[in-house]
């Protein structure tokens, strides 16, 4: 017993010891601070003039306009420049012999339009496309809301479960995609899930597309399952207290309180997942590069891949890119509006 | 506890800013600085006077063939210039075709992988070197121009107004195929002996005149038809060798695997016209006189259907790694799968593997790396390898010699308008064009430049087994290089979805959908027939589809 009191007195003499000059050194970077701040007060510090209230005004004004400038001016060159760039190209061509664009009016959205109603590629890509909206419709969201209704309900092990759901979301999306990767093709491949000599779950034809769309479901879960636990939580505890009193289980609550109260969250994802049918590329670039099979492109990972080919005179293809992302614009606008008027009308609300 | 927390909080920031510190650090020596060149920035020059250094930035792709070669020729050239720095600039994302042409070209020099010609030259990115490349570097005896590739040379010369004039020059030149193991197949009596017999049945040890039928140069002991391939690839895969190894990740690669059949097959001449749709190919029995009009005929070449075949054979009798298959199998994995072999052990042994010309200076790392472990006898330069040109179809109609194919007809070497030291980066151009700077460059490389030029003795003992290998091929007077990546039709450009490589060269219609490349098509349809996917083929380039697609560029 001695022994470890007298260990115990050392091991705290020691920190003392420790933290006694470390305090003393912050102190003393903290003087050190403390006099240039009030060096660099007394050469700047003007003397305060009375202020008025239109002096109080201009200086809000100033102050909100500096806040809103950056992402303004971000705003208006990624977003508003960049788009109307490439309106502008959506009319134009290459000329190879100029090597400059010129207008050609609305050809390009003739052979846009003509490649989705004829070509076979399009046709499959624009399936594929439905297709993922339809599994993070049909598959994707119910588990989110599943799951994070459990982990707002603290079910046993919830915590450990809200890492491992969002871990994904921590790593890098090419990260992840690396590691399902090896873990598809080397590691489920070792462990007798081969499909056959040279096919894995991702390089088989039959199975490459439901892989990718499990990936991108799992791969989602984190964020929707931090939203919608966040949601959850500020459902006000009277109407679940309410609902208990009434005899409700877990799972009525879960349709008839929690659902209701958060729907909008829930139609704010719905909109969003409207909107992106046409962009979504599916991660498919992190996982096959420009060389992905046909039968499994999205319309995203089309139009993606066109511009990105770095040798293969992408330029020619920025009009028809531009073009098909005006047309996917054109369609997808008036659907998104169209189903969050729907939701907003006929979906469940707390009242 | 509270300062405990104190001080780890401190500790903890520091060494994330010392990481972030080192990773600038290491960015800045990456990017060249640090040779021997660069050490500073004057001189004194012959009065005794301090001057400031001319610089001279170079932009570099630093891609498979490295900086090392470059950073060398530099050195020297500041050597017998003591006024002049060099930087390289090394990158790669930067340098790439679509990237570069939207920026300012503020380098001096460029050394670029693949570009497109005809918007650099429009867009007057580039220095007019006409007078140079008509100019004989010192200690040649010739012009860059006439030392120059045939085909190159009518590529990059622009002609405006009625005179020739030239923007650029060809970089290097890598052909793209199969690199087998050399020491394998002498281990192993893989080599056909001059009565056609493997030398592990006859026990011969004199080999074969190989493809090209010419005894005592780079192919011999190689199967020389198609028969004997197959037989080869048996023999393989009955002694526990697994034939052919290749990337999952880049289907470009087997792309160009089947394209350098199809090439060696049809010889240069009727394969260039799927370049330039415009020269006569044998259809059959029939020479047709292919313009934009018909090009859709181009996929009635036999030499397609020779391809699919072999492709076919080697998928069907699973005569590849496992892996091949996999997107996680990059190209450097596919390397070092191939490399690492032969001392694994529980993996095969791999023969060849399907790579471009820059492949061993690529994986000079990984060789070190394995002599680390395994002994010097894995260094490299230590081991051999070398091309295996394309066993001749049974039917007698393949053409003769041997021709190759190369991807990189695109990688130039080129001065940018906005030089601000043009006399300087015109002098240093020169002294890389030299002779003397090609043939240090295929030394270290062991690249090859589109360019005549011999290489000493000395030269070659400080070259690897495959370096020598593929010069020897190279400069052969019965090879043919087909560049098959060159617009050499501007259509190729403006209707690159319709008609970009890997569509026109194999893309197939086939139950709805294209496919892309033969190989995965085959392992994943084990129905699907030669003729199944020639008819897909044929399908997605019929006539009406091409009238559909190009009519409006008929003249």
């Amino acid at each position: 017993m001695k022994k470890k009191k007298r260990y115990h007195r050392r091991s705290e003499d020691g920190e003392t010891i420790i933290s006694k000059f470390f305090s003393k050194i912050f102190r003393f970077i903290g003087s050190i601070i403390y006099s240039i701040q009030v060096k660099l007060h007394k050469i700047f510090h003007k003397k305060e003039k009375k202020l008025t209230m239109s002096s109080v005004k201009r200086r809000r004004k100033i102050f909100y306009a500096a806040l809103l400038a950056y992402p303004l001016a971000q705003f208006i060159i990624f977003y508003v420049l960049v788009n109307f760039n490439s309106i502008l190209l959506s009319f134009q061509t290459w000329s190879t012999e100029t090597s400059s664009f010129y207008f050609t009016g609305f050809n390009n959205f003739k052979d846009v339009i003509n490649d989705l109603f004829n070509d076979a590629d399009m046709k499959v890509a624009f399936l594929n496309s439905i297709k993922i909206y339809l599994a993070a419709l049909l598959i994707g969201l119910p588990l989110n809301l599943i799951f994070s209704f459990l982990m707002y309900k603290k079910i046993p092990g919830n915590g450990a479960f809200r890492i491992v759901l969002f871990l994904p979301q921590i790593i890098s999306s090419l990260v992840i995609s690396l590691m399902f990767k090896y873990i598809v093709e080397y590691g489920l491949g070792n462990l007798g899930g081969k499909l056959a000599f040279d096919q894995t779950l991702l390089s088989n034809r039959k199975t490459g597309f439901p892989t990718i769309i499990f990936y991108c479901i799992w791969a989602s879960f984190g964020t929707q399952i931090l939203i919608y636990t966040n949601a959850f939580s500020k459902i006000n505890p009277e109407l679940v207290e309410y609902g208990k009193l009434e005899g409700m289980n877990m799972w009525q609550e879960f349709f008839h309180i929690s659902i209701p109260s958060i729907f909008p969250t829930i139609t704010v994802f719905l909109v969003a997942g409207v909107a992106g049918i046409f962009t979504n590329q599916a991660a498919l670039y992190n996982f096959y590069g420009a060389g992905a099979s046909t039968h499994m492109q999205t319309l995203g990972y089309i139009f993606f891949v066109k511009v990105l080919k770095n040798n293969d005179a992408a330029f020619a293809q920025y009009p028809y890119a531009s073009a098909a992302g005006l047309i996917f614009t054109i369609v997808a606008a008036p659907i998104t509006l169209l189903v969050k008027r729907l939701l907003e009308k006929y979906g469940p609300n707390e009242g | 506890m509270k300062n405990l927390k104190k001080v780890l909080n401190v500790f903890f920031v520091a060494l994330l800013t010392f990481s972030l510190v080192a990773c600038k650090f290491s960015r800045e020596t990456i990017s060249g600085k640090g040779g021997e060149n660069n050490a500073n920035d004057t001189y004194t020059d012959e009065k005794g006077e301090v001057k400031a250094k001319t610089v001279l930035s170079i932009g570099n792709y630093d891609g498979d063939l490295g900086h090392q070669w470059l950073q060398d020729v530099a050195d020297e050239y500041v050597k017998l210039h003591p006024d002049v720095k060099i930087e390289i600039n090394n990158d790669k994302d930067n340098y790439n075709d679509s990237v570069l042409i939207a920026k300012n070209m503020n380098y001096d020099i460029y050394f670029l992988n693949g570009i497109t010609y005809a918007n650099y030259v429009n867009q007057d990115k580039l220095l007019d070197i006409t007078e140079v490349v008509n100019s004989v570097p010192e200690g040649d005896t010739e012009t860059i121009l006439e030392r120059m590739n045939p085909t190159l040379r009518e590529y990059y010369k622009w002609t405006k107004n009625g005179s020739e004039q030239y923007y650029a020059v060809p970089f290097f030149d890598a052909v793209f195929g199969t690199i087998y193991d050399v020491d394998l197949f002498e281990e192993e009596g893989f080599y056909y002996d001059e009565t056609g017999e493997l030398m592990c049945d006859s026990g011969s040890t004199t080999k074969s005149a190989g493809p090209n039928g010419v005894a005592g140069d780079y192919d011999d002991g190689l199967p020389a038809t198609y028969t004997e391939w197959t037989k080869l690839l048996n023999t393989m895969k009955k002694s526990s060798i697994t034939p052919y190894t290749w990337t999952g990740m880049y289907y470009y690669y087997r792309v160009r695997f089947l394209a350098s059949i199809w090439a060696d097959y049809e010889g240069k001449e009727q394969m260039d016209v799927n370049q330039s749709l415009n020269g006569t190919v044998t259809l059959g029995d029939e020479k047709v006189q292919i313009t934009r009009r018909n090009g859709y005929l181009l996929q009635n070449q036999y030499g397609k259907e020779y391809a699919l075949t072999m492709a076919k054979y080697i998928i069907q009798n699973q005569l590849y790694s496992s892996d091949s298959f996999y997107s996680t199998n990059t190209h450097t994995e596919a390397q070092q799968t191939f490399l690492l072999s032969c001392v694994h052990p529980t993996q095969q042994r791999i023969a060849m593997i399907l790579e471009g010309g820059w492949w061993e200076n690529g994986a000079r790392a990984f060789f070190n790396e394995m002599a680390k472990t395994y002994g010097d006898k894995y260094a490299y330069g230590n081991r051999r390898f070398a091309f295996m040109p394309v066993p001749k179809a049974d039917n007698g109609k393949s053409a003769s010699g041997t021709t190759l194919i190369s991807s990189t007809g695109n990688s130039v070497v080129c001065i940018s308008k906005s030089t601000a030291h043009k006399e300087l980066a015109i002098d240093f151009f020169k002294f890389v064009n030299s002779v003397k700077t090609m043939r240090y460059f295929t030394k270290v490389t062991g690249a090859i430049r589109p360019y005549d030029y011999d290489l000493t003795e000395d030269d070659r003992k400080e070259m690897t087994y495959f370096a020598q290998n593929m010069f020897d091929m190279y400069h052969n007077e019965n090879t043919k290089i087909s560049y098959i990546t060159l617009f050499q039709d501007d259509i190729f450009i403006s209707e690159a979805a319709y008609l970009g490589n890997s569509n026109f060269f194999f893309g197939s219609n086939l139950g709805g959908s294209t496919e892309q490349e033969p190989l995965y098509a085959f392992s994943q349809r084990s129905d699907l027939s030669v003729q199944d996917y020639l008819n897909g083929m044929k399908a997605k380039y019929s006539e009406s589809e091409w009238n559909k697609q190009l009519s409006k560029y008929f003249d």
